[in-house]
């Protein structure tokens, strides 16, 4: 029976895939496994029985990962949880920015009291009348789940689609609809896309993709889309070009003082996310991510080791090894192992960076010994082992 | 050559489309064809040399039809065209209904001055979240152009779509996604759907279609969307269902005095074709409508004679004619071309109200003579010899 502790409120729908092997538990301390939304755990006291802490969303930035780490615990996000959700969002914002649907419920509402005004509207209609998107090139830059989800929608709205992901995936790949064309070269998608939409974490590399230069290839009266991270695009140059009118509308879901006092640009409150389905999804991913951890030591979605599967547990029992990525660990428990007279009969070893990730599955019984043994290898965080079914 | 004149400012590519056998005229009394928009027609006489007007675009109020059709000049509207302009403005309506984006950026709007907007917005978020199209109910009312548009998008973004039509034709029904569920009776829509839209003409038997008891039958927090004619909704019903929250949003791009006063309704002023490409649509399908009929006789989307038509040419030559719908015509047209010693090679003829139109393929050549023997005879309206 594995305890599980909830810092926020988790939505309904994770909460019913707590059964069987899971208890809730009131406090932090008494958790091996931790649900959390947003609230900040940097100064909690993270307890030595905790196995485990699931991200029920994409960003981590609540959780300390480096003690994580450090102490063998293992972090997990939700990505894609909330793709459709982010999915309509941008699916709307290429419509409100086609045709000024905004501008004229505006107008109606100032003229609600003016007992002529069906007949006034067809006079005034012309100014919010605009385009559509059908027949239009859409470009997408990153096919994860979000953009291969706004890809596919592009394509069933009739748009031209071009996709942009040098690191594209083969789930991903497979999910596209195979009218999406691929391009190479970013500047294929500035040159020809009318709308511009971006789906890429931020980090040293995406930093200002869509700066001055970048913005310099785009076609007049472009609408660039960011419902991604505001720091993916350079805001100032953004905010000069729609001033030029060279990009008709920037919609993004990040309001700060630069965006609310952009020209033509349509800004939400950070809504991708909000959504019922979106929350629940975040919370059955994290759920699942949680029991496969703990019942099989399976690692799905992890922000701080390596993804790795051994499937079902085939034998009595699994070891999991959290360790650091250095030289001869394998070498050193297969020796271990070797020396207690067991078999290797299954293995799976995977690395993030300096640390990494061993599954092993033997052929007779371990006993407390061996697991002491490669517990206390220098390197390694933590050993545990899980009974089989 | 055939000489058109425009009185509205037509897109080009409406007028590029009638092709070659077509000028541009400014005289309109020389003209064989008028294409037009929004101006008003009824107070205009007619040339005799005028065969047709095209509308671009759907509505023909501005159109003297009965006359049109008393002097056999033939009235085209332009349906569908503008329905993918529709099926966007419907998408956008589902969306913004599902979660409040407009009140999140009416918030941004009215917090642009804060310098802490974007962690304002972290806490403010939450009372403009929703709900997802995807998994969602959609009930769609009237598969035609717009329509069925409309349901397979519904499709394509994830949504179950039920449709109902008792008059679906072969042409929609070929191009509706499969998985459309086609219903039978408008209950299961009521009470079934989560979005309910509605792609209908008004006419007396669909005035007030989404009538109180069909209101009282829907799923609590149902959206209603109405990118039709506001005929259709029983909007004073409709207010008190927003009132008490039964209905969650009513999307109309009706304005009118019952509709900005209702709470959760979104009120767009006629926005439904106002896109270029909709215009653009309509141009070159009135453009089609004039060449397809100047050239070859045939009939499609005329608004006072029933669709005609033979395809292309198929013989020396096609004679049109325009006639009242009387017993004994048919036989007397076929008569005159039997005495003349030519062979109908094809012919159809279809019936409007008091007016019909024939077309007859004919094996051999008819002189002028004898085509205006037939023109000159009892209860003809008009007849046109076309040659190949």
């Amino acid at each position: 029976m594995y305890k599980v502790h909830c810092m926020n409120r988790i939505s309904q729908a994770g909460i019913d895939q707590l059964y069987g092997n899971f208890a809730p538990a009131a406090d932090l301390a008494d958790a091996e496994a931790v649900m959390v939304r947003s609230a900040n755990m940097h100064d909690e006291e993270l307890p030595d029985g905790l196995l485990a802490i699931a991200r029920a969303g994409a960003g981590v930035n609540n959780i300390p990962l480096d003690r994580c780490t450090e102490r063998g615990i293992v972090v997990f996000n939700t990505p894609g949880a909330n793709a459709n959700g982010v999915k309509e969002m941008v699916v709307a914002g290429m419509l409100l920015a086609s045709r000024d649907i905004l501008g004229s419920t505006r107008w109606v509402a100032e003229h609600a009291d003016d007992a002529d005004i069906a007949a006034a509207a067809e006079k005034a209609k012309a100014q919010f009348g605009g385009t559509e998107i059908a027949g239009k090139t859409l470009g997408v830059i990153g096919l994860g789940a979000i953009g291969a989800m706004v890809a596919n929608a592009g394509r069933s709205l009739g748009m031209h689609v071009l996709g942009y992901d040098p690191y594209l995936s083969v789930k991903y790949a497979w999910s596209l609809d195979r009218h999406v064309h691929a391009v190479r070269n970013l500047g294929e998608i500035f040159a020809e896309a009318d709308f511009i939409t971006i789906h890429v974490p931020a980090n040293d590399a995406t930093w200002h993709m869509i700066g001055r230069d970048q913005i310099a290839l785009m076609k007049r009266g472009v609408v660039v889309l960011n419902f991604a991270r505001d720091v993916l695009v350079d805001e100032q140059a953004m905010a000069d070009a729609l001033a030029a009118g060279h990009v008709a509308r920037y919609v993004t879901d990040f309001a700060n003082p630069l965006t609310t006092h952009m020209p033509g640009a349509i800004v939400t409150s950070h809504l991708g996310a909000s959504t019922v389905e979106a929350e629940d999804n975040c919370a059955a991913m994290a759920i699942s991510e949680l029991r496969s951890y703990l019942l099989e030591g399976n690692i799905t979605n992890s922000v701080n080791f390596g993804d790795v599967d051994l499937g079902p547990i085939e034998t009595d029992e699994r070891i999991v090894v959290l360790h650091r990525n250095v030289p001869n660990m394998i070498g050193s428990f297969s020796q271990i192992i070797s020396t207690a007279n067991l078999n290797i009969e299954n293995m799976a070893n995977k690395r993030r960076g300096d640390v990494a990730t061993t599954l092993l599955e033997t052929s007779g019984p371990w006993d407390d010994d061996v697991v002491n043994k490669i517990a206390q290898i220098d390197g390694v965080f933590r050993v545990r082992m899980i009974p089989g079914r | 050559m055939y000489k058109v004149h425009c009185i509205n400012n037509i897109a080009k590519v409406g007028t590029d489309a009638l092709g070659e056998n077509f000028a541009l005229t400014d005289d309109v009394a020389s003209a064989e064809a008028i294409l037009v928009r929004s101006a008003n027609l009824h107070e205009m006489d007619f040339s005799p040399n005028l065969l047709a007007i095209a509308r671009a675009g759907a509505g023909v109020n501005n159109i003297p039809i009965e006359r049109c059709a008393e002097q056999g000049i033939v009235v085209f509207n332009t349906p569908g065209a503008n329905a993918n302009g529709v099926k966007e403005l419907v998408i956008c309506g589902m969306l913004l209904a599902a979660r409040d984006i407009k009140g999140g950026i009416e918030w941004v709007g009215r917090h642009s001055d804060d310098p802490n907007v974007g962690t304002l917005a972290e806490k403010a978020k939450n009372r403009f979240a929703g709900t997802e199209l995807a998994g969602k109910t959609l009930g769609v009312i009237g598969l035609g152009a717009i329509g069925a548009m409309v349901a397979n998008a519904g499709r394509s973004l994830g949504m179950h779509v039920l449709g109902y039509d008792p008059y679906l034709s072969v042409k929609y029904a070929w191009s509706l996604d499969r998985h459309v569920r086609h219903i039978n009776d408008l209950k299961e829509i009521w009470t079934n759907a989560d979005y309910i839209t509605i792609h209908i003409p008004a006419t007396p038997a669909t005035r007030g279609i989404i009538s109180r008891e069909a209101i009282a039958m829907m799923k609590d927090d149902v959206v209603v969307l109405n990118y039709a004619r506001d005929a259709l909704v029983d909007e004073r019903a409709m207010a008190e269902a927003l009132q008490t929250g039964h209905v969650a949003r009513y999307m109309t791009d009706f304005a009118n005095a019952n509709s900005t006063q209702m709470p959760h309704a979104i009120v767009t002023p006629h926005l439904g074709a106002s896109t270029k490409e909709a215009e653009d649509n309509c141009a070159v399908m009135a453009a089609n409508e004039l060449r397809d009929f100047l050239e070859n006789g045939n009939i499609e989307n005329s608004v006072n004679f029933e669709s005609t038509t033979l395809g292309p040419i198929d013989g020396a030559m096609r004679l049109t004619v325009f006639h009242r719908n009387v017993p004994g015509l048919i036989g007397r047209i076929t008569s005159a071309v039997s005495a003349a010693g030519v062979n109908i090679e094809n012919m159809t003829d279809k019936s409007r109200g008091d007016v019909a139109y024939a077309l007859l393929d004919l094996g051999g050549d008819l002189t002028d003579e004898q085509v205006a023997d037939i023109a000159a005879a009892r209860d003809i309206l008009r007849v046109r010899a076309i040659r190949k």
